[in-house]
C-alpha cells in the first residue's frame, strides 16, 4: 500500500539517495523548469537533476512511494506543454545525463544518455563520417530523450525516417520503477514485442527512457539544393507526388504557401515573383558522382504546369541564398502577430491542396492570419494562426478557428500530429481522432507500465 | 481481384471462443508455421479476408486486408515500378500481408532500408474482446497516440487479429546490381562488408558463404556505378535467383534439415566459433547456424550482446525465442491481458507463458 502524497518525505529521502546539487527546492529554482515552448506554465515542488541511470530509478521508486507526479524533461523545447507539470510533484531533467556511453563505427551505432543534445550526437559521430537522421529545428538545443518521447524529425524524415526508424534499442525505468531494455545492440529487435517503438512518441507517460542506441547513417558525400516556385498550392502539390515517385528521393522536400511568401516579401529583402502561390525547397544528397545526375532528376520531376521559377544552387553560397528566404520567414511571422498557435498536422500529399485551400477559407471567416509551412514529402504541415490573444475577440476567434483546423484535417484522413505530440494543448481534440475502444486499450497500456499513475499526470488521453 | 470483408464473421467467431472458452489458432497462408512455437486451438482462416483497400501510388501508400496474399500485392505495386522496400520472405506462394506482418520478418535489404516495422504506417485489429480497433492511418507521420501498430508486427498474432496493414510503399531503384568478392574467411568478410556499409554507397543487401561475399549495390545508375568502382568485385549475372534464394531459404545452405538458429549480432562481431559453417546475411548482422546447442549457442551470442532464436526445425515445444528478463516478461504477459483478456489468440505461439 503506497503511502499518500507526501513532499517532505520524499525530499528526505531523495536527500538521502542523491547529490545536495541534484535536487533544486528554491521556487526561482523551480520557475524555469515550470514550462516549455508552448508557454504553458505551473510549478514543480521539486526539480531532480540526476546523473545515471541508477538516479533515475532511484526518483521513480520513490515518486511511487509516495505517490509524487513525476514529469520527465529534456530541454523544454517542446511546444505541446507535454512536460509541463501540471500535477505538481517532481519534474525530472535529464540535463546532466550528457554522456555518450559506446560509440561503435564498425556497427554503426551509438549508445547515449537522454540528455544528450541531438547536436552533441551528431557532432560526436560527424568524425565517423555518420549522422543520427532526426534533425528537429531545435537541434542544437533539444535533447535525444525529447526527440524520443515526441518521435521528432525535421526535414531529413522524408528519406531517412524518424526516430522510430533510427534508434535500435532503449534502457528505460517503467512508471512502476523497473528497469527495462528494448531491442538489442544490432540493426534488428525482435525479441518479443516492439516495446522500442511502443516507447517512443509515448511523451514520458509509460517509462522513463534513460538511454538510447541511435541507428548511424554514413554522410553522403555531397548535396544540392533547389527552389521550385509555383503559381498555386495545386501545382506545388502535384510536383511535391512526381518528385516522390521517383527514385532519387530528395533528403528534405520542404514547402511555404502563398501566405507564407507574402509575408516574406513584406517583411523581408527576399525577392520573389509576384505571383508565386507556393514555394518548395529541395535537397537532394549523394555521392559526388551521381549528384548532378540526380539533382537533374529532382528537377526534372519538379518541372510541370504552374512552375514558375526553378533555381538550383551550384555552390554552398548560392545554396545558403536560396535557404535564406525559407528562413527569413520565422522572424517575419514575429511581425505579424504577438501570439502564434504552431500545429503540425499531417495529410496525404494530394490533399495538401483541399487542406491549403481550407485553411484560407478558415482564416477568412475567423479574421485571422493563417501561414502554413512545413515537410511536403509526408505531408506534414505547420499550421500557424497569428493573433493578437490580448484582444479577446480575436483570441476567442483563433481557438474556434483551431477547433476547425482539426475538423479539416481528420476530414482528409489526416493526423493531429506529426511530430509535435499532444502533450497538453492537443489533449481535447485527442478523441477526435482516436475512438473509445482504441484510447481505453491506450489506457490499458498505460495502466500495465504505470499503475500508480505517477508519470506525467494529467496529459495524453 | 477477389474482394472480401470477413470483419463481421470474425466478430461472431471471437465472441463465440470467448463464450466457449476456445482458444484460436489464427493462420493467413499457413506458410510460417514452422517459426515461433506451435500454435494450438481452432483454427481461423484469415485467406478470405482478402482485397486491397486502397492504393494510391502517387501517395506511396498500400492498404489492404491481411489475407491478400503477399504475391498480389507485390504484383500491383511492380506495375506502377513501387515495391515493398523490406524485401519480405513468402515462405510459401500462399503468404499473406497479414501473416508477414504478423511475424515481422524481412528480407536481406533490411539493415540498408529498414524492417517491416518501419513500413507500417496503421492498421485495424480486432481484439479479444471481438472489439475493432485502429491505430496510425495513412500517413506518414503520426504521433497522436501510442505505437501500436508497430506493437502488433512480430507479435505473432498473440495480441489481436490484424484485419487491415497501411503500408508505406517506395519507388523501385533505377539500377541493382550484385558484386562477389573472394574473401578466404568470415573474419574479413565481415570486416569488409561493415567497412563498406559505413561509407555513403547504395549497398541494398550483403551476405557470405564459403569464400564468397555478395554485395548488391541499388539506386540511380550513375551512384550504383560510382560505388561499384569504389568496392570493386566481379558482376553476378545471376544475381535476382540468388537474393531471391537467401530471402526465401532456398539456398543450398538451408536445406538442412537439422535445427537452423538465427543470431543476431551487431553487424560487425567478430566471427565466432564455427563461423565458417555460418550463413552470414545483413551484413554480419544476421547469421544463420545449424545446431543442436541451442541454449549454449544464446549464452554465447548474448555475451557478444545479441540473441539467438531457433528458426526453424528442433524442439519446438521450448522456448524458441531468446528469453525476456523478469520485468519485459512481465510487461508482455500485462500487454497480452490488455489486448486479449481471455487468452484466446495463438496462445504459446511466441512464448510458453502467453
Amino acid at each position: 500500500m503506497n503511502t499518500p502524497r507526501n513532499t517532505a518525505s520524499l525530499l528526505a529521502e531523495l536527500r538521502h539517495q542523491l547529490q545536495p546539487r541534484q535536487i533544486l527546492t528554491e521556487p526561482a529554482e523551480l520557475l524555469s523548469y515550470g514550462y516549455d515552448n508552448s508557454r504553458q506554465q505551473a510549478m514543480p515542488e521539486i526539480v531532480v537533476l540526476p546523473r545515471e541511470h541508477a538516479d533515475v530509478l532511484a526518483t521513480v521508486n520513490l515518486c511511487n512511494k509516495y505517490a509524487m507526479p513525476l514529469t520527465p524533461r529534456g530541454r523544454g523545447t517542446g511546444t505541446t506543454g507535454a512536460t509541463v507539470p501540471v500535477k505538481g510533484g517532481v519534474v525530472l531533467s535529464t540535463e546532466q545525463m550528457n554522456r555518450i556511453l559506446i560509440s561503435s563505427p564498425a556497427d554503426r551505432y551509438v549508445v547515449v544518455e537522454a540528455g544528450v543534445t541531438n547536436q552533441g550526437v551528431q557532432d560526436a559521430v560527424a568524425s565517423d563520417g555518420f549522422f543520427w537522421a532526426p534533425d528537429p529545428t531545435s537541434a542544437a538545443y533539444c535533447t535525444v530523450g525529447g526527440n524520443l518521447a515526441y518521435n521528432s524529425a525535421g526535414p531529413r524524415a522524408v528519406k531517412y525516417g524518424t526516430p522510430r526508424e533510427n534508434v535500435l534499442g532503449l534502457r528505460a525505468v517503467t512508471g512502476d520503477g523497473k528497469e527495462i531494455r528494448t531491442g538489442v545492440y544490432t540493426s534488428k529487435g525482435v525479441v518479443g514485442y516492439d516495446l522500442t517503438r511502443l516507447l517512443i512518441g509515448s511523451e514520458g507517460s509509460l517509462a522513463i527512457i534513460t538511454e538510447a542506441t541511435l541507428k548511424l547513417t554514413p554522410t553522403p558525400e555531397a548535396k544540392r539544393t533547389l527552389r521550385a516556385i509555383y503559381r498555386d498550392i495545386e501545382s506545388a502539390a502535384e510536383a511535391v507526388s512526381r518528385i516522390m515517385a521517383q527514385p532519387a528521393t530528395p533528403c528534405a522536400l520542404e514547402f511555404i504557401d502563398g501566405q507564407a511568401i507574402e509575408m516574406i516579401r513584406r517583411y523581408s529583402t527576399a525577392e520573389l515573383p509576384e505571383n508565386a502561390g507556393a514555394m518548395l525547397m529541395i535537397e537532394v544528397d549523394g555521392s559526388l558522382e551521381a549528384i548532378e545526375h540526380d539533382t537533374r532528376a529532382v528537377a526534372s520531376a519538379a518541372q510541370g504546369a504552374g512552375l514558375i521559377a526553378l533555381s538550383t544552387a551550384s555552390s554552398e553560397g548560392e545554396s545558403k541564398a536560396l535557404w535564406q528566404t525559407r528562413k527569413s520567414l520565422s522572424p517575419a511571422l514575429r511581425n505579424v502577430a504577438p501570439k502564434k498557435i504552431n500545429e503540425d498536422v499531417v495529410v496525404p500529399v494530394s490533399r495538401i491542396p483541399t487542406l491549403i485551400r481550407g485553411l484560407e477559407e478558415l482564416a477568412t471567416r475567423f479574421g485571422i492570419t493563417i501561414v502554413n509551412f512545413g515537410h511536403a514529402g509526408n505531408g506534414n504541415i505547420h499550421v500557424n494562426l497569428l493573433f493578437d490573444a490580448a484582444d479577446t475577440k480575436q483570441n476567442t476567434n483563433a481557438y474556434h478557428c483551431l477547433d476547425q483546423v482539426f475538423e479539416l484535417v481528420l476530414k482528409n484522413h489526416g493526423t493531429l500530429s506529426g511530430e509535435h505530440g499532444i502533450g497538453l494543448v492537443k489533449q481535447d481534440y485527442v478523441n477526435r481522432e482516436i475512438d473509445p475502444v482504441t484510447l481505453d486499450l491506450m489506457r490499458r497500456i498505460k495502466h500495465e507500465f504505470d499503475p500508480n499513475g505517477i508519470l506525467n499526470p494529467g496529459k495524453l488521453y | 481481384m477477389n474482394h472480401y470483408d470477413y470483419t463481421p464473421e470474425l466478430e461472431h467467431v471471437v465472441s463465440e471462443a470467448i463464450a466457449a472458452q476456445q482458444p484460436l489458432q489464427l493462420v493467413g497462408g499457413d506458410t510460417k508455421s514452422f517459426y515461433g512455437r506451435p500454435a494450438f486451438g481452432e483454427r481461423v482462416s484469415m485467406k478470405r479476408h482478402t482485397g486491397v483497400i486502397h492504393y494510391e501510388p502517387t501517395e506511396l501508400v498500400l492498404t489492404a486486408h491481411s489475407g491478400t496474399p503477399l504475391h498480389v500485392i507485390e504484383t500491383t505495386l511492380a506495375e506502377h515500378n513501387q515495391m515493398l522496400a523490406f524485401e519480405p520472405p513468402h515462405f510459401g506462394e500462399d503468404a499473406t500481408l497479414g501473416g508477414t506482418i504478423a511475424c515481422g520478418l524481412s528480407g536481406p535489404r533490411r539493415p540498408y532500408s529498414g524492417a517491416a516495422r518501419d513500413y507500417v504506417l496503421g492498421m485495424r485489429i480486432m481484439n479479444g474482446k471481438g472489439e475493432v480497433l485502429r491505430f496510425g492511418g495513412e500517413v506518414m507521420k503520426n504521433v497522436a497516440g501510442y505505437d501500436v501498430a508497430r506493437l502488433m508486427t512480430g507479435a505473432m498474432g498473440t495480441l489481436g487479429i490484424i484485419l487491415d496493414v497501411s503500408l508505406k510503399v517506395v519507388p523501385r531503384p533505377a539500377v541493382e546490381i550484385t558484386l562477389v568478392q573472394e574473401h578466404d574467411s568470415a573474419t574479413t568478410a565481415i570486416r569488409s562488408m561493415n567497412q563498406i556499409a559505413t561509407q555513403p554507397h547504395s549497398l541494398s543487401a550483403a551476405c557470405h558463404w564459403q569464400g564468397k561475399t555478395y554485395l548488391r549495390l541499388c539506386g540511380t545508375e550513375r551512384a550504383v556505378m560510382a560505388s561499384a568502382r569504389a568496392i570493386g568485385g566481379e558482376q553476378f549475372h545471376d544475381a535476382a535467383n540468388f537474393w531471391h534464394d537467401v530471402r526465401e531459404q532456398r539456398h543450398s545452405f538451408f536445406s538442412n534439415t537439422r535445427p537452423l538458429w538465427r543470431l543476431s549480432l551487431p553487424p560487425a562481431t567478430a566471427a565466432l566459433d564455427r563461423s565458417e559453417d555460418m550463413f552470414l546475411d545483413w551484413g554480419g548482422a544476421q547469421r544463420w547456424h545449424y545446431s543442436e546447442h541451442g541454449e549454449a549457442l544464446q549464452t554465447l551470442v548474448a555475451l557478444h550482446g545479441g540473441h539467438a532464436s531457433l528458426f526453424r526445425s528442433g524442439e519446438r515445444r521450448d522456448e524458441v525465442f531468446a528469453p525476456l528478463s523478469a520485468p519485459l516478461k512481465r510487461l508482455h504477459m500485462e500487454m497480452k491481458l490488455a489486448f486479449d483478456p481471455h487468452c484466446i489468440f495463438n496462445q504459446g505461439r511466441m512464448y510458453s507463458s502467453y
